[in-house]
């Protein structure tokens, strides 16, 4: 068990979920959030803060967006050091990408200073 | 007399002293939390004060791995229930309110949300042997 980022965080990060997480579940890429599912205690306070209803409990997952459950496993590990526990801006066209659906072509996964 | 909510830094720690009483009374809790793990309190009651104060007050204090933390820990299925029944004890003995009915909802989900992820885990002897 554990809370589940999915495709409509992908390029709107707007990170309002990371700064309620109690215990930093929240790991940081280019244009996206995962939870990382040791650290997640399911107490739900995340899910209200996503303006793009973004976040799922585990079992509760879209059937077309599961594989975000495995994503949010792996990247979590790959994101390991990159911890978020606050609000950052977003940037200047998550507004217009929270308009779009099935964004996975557009995840970046490495962070350009690695 | 009537009991008031969870206003402050105090209030917890009177929850979370008050609670941990009570887990090292029990037979099971006790066990696990002394004789197995040696739990420090000196160290682990200020940490559990800013933890449940960062849950019901998002102080920022908590910084720990709380699920990790339990993994290697002797804990049966039955446990984490035990925990949040003694939780939920400790808070209606203490407290009303809003902030209070909070408590015992996240107390409730952590117990059955770490119980499934360590069950899937395969942690618990009691499952194995009821498979054999």
């Amino acid at each position: 068990m554990a809370y589940v980022v999915t495709d409509p965080c992908i390029k709107c990060k707007y990170t309002n979920c990371a700064a309620v997480c109690p215990v930093d579940a929240f790991r940081e890429g280019p244009d996206f959030l995962v939870i990382d599912p040791l650290e997640c205690i399911d107490c739900d306070a995340c899910v209200s803060e996503c303006p793009v209803d973004a976040i799922y409990p585990d079992d509760e997952v879209p059937e077309k967006w599961e594989d975000y459950i495995s994503l949010n496993e792996r990247l979590s590990e790959k994101w390991e050091n990159r911890l978020i526990n606050e609000t950052k801006p977003e940037s200047g066209d998550a507004d217009k990408w929270a308009e779009i659906e099935n964004k996975r072509e557009h995840l970046t996964e490495n962070w350009s200073d690695e | 007399m009537s009991k008031n909510d969870i206003r402050n830094d105090n209030d917890i720690k009177i929850l979370v002293h008050t609670f941990y009483g009570k887990v090292q009374d029990d037979e099971r809790l006790g066990f696990i939390f002394n004789d197995f793990a040696r739990v420090d309190w000196e160290k682990h009651l200020p940490n559990m004060v800013d933890f449940w104060s960062n849950l019901l007050f998002q102080t920022g204090r908590y910084k720990g791995r709380p699920f990790r933390q339990h993994i290697p820990l002797p804990i049966e299925k039955e446990d984490f229930g035990r925990w949040f029944l003694l939780f939920e004890e400790t808070i209606n003995e203490l407290f009303a309110g809003e902030k209070a009915s909070y408590a015992v909802e996240v107390a409730g989900k952590i117990a059955s949300s770490f119980t499934i992820r360590m069950q899937q885990m395969g942690k618990f002897q009691t499952d194995m042997s009821s498979e054999k």
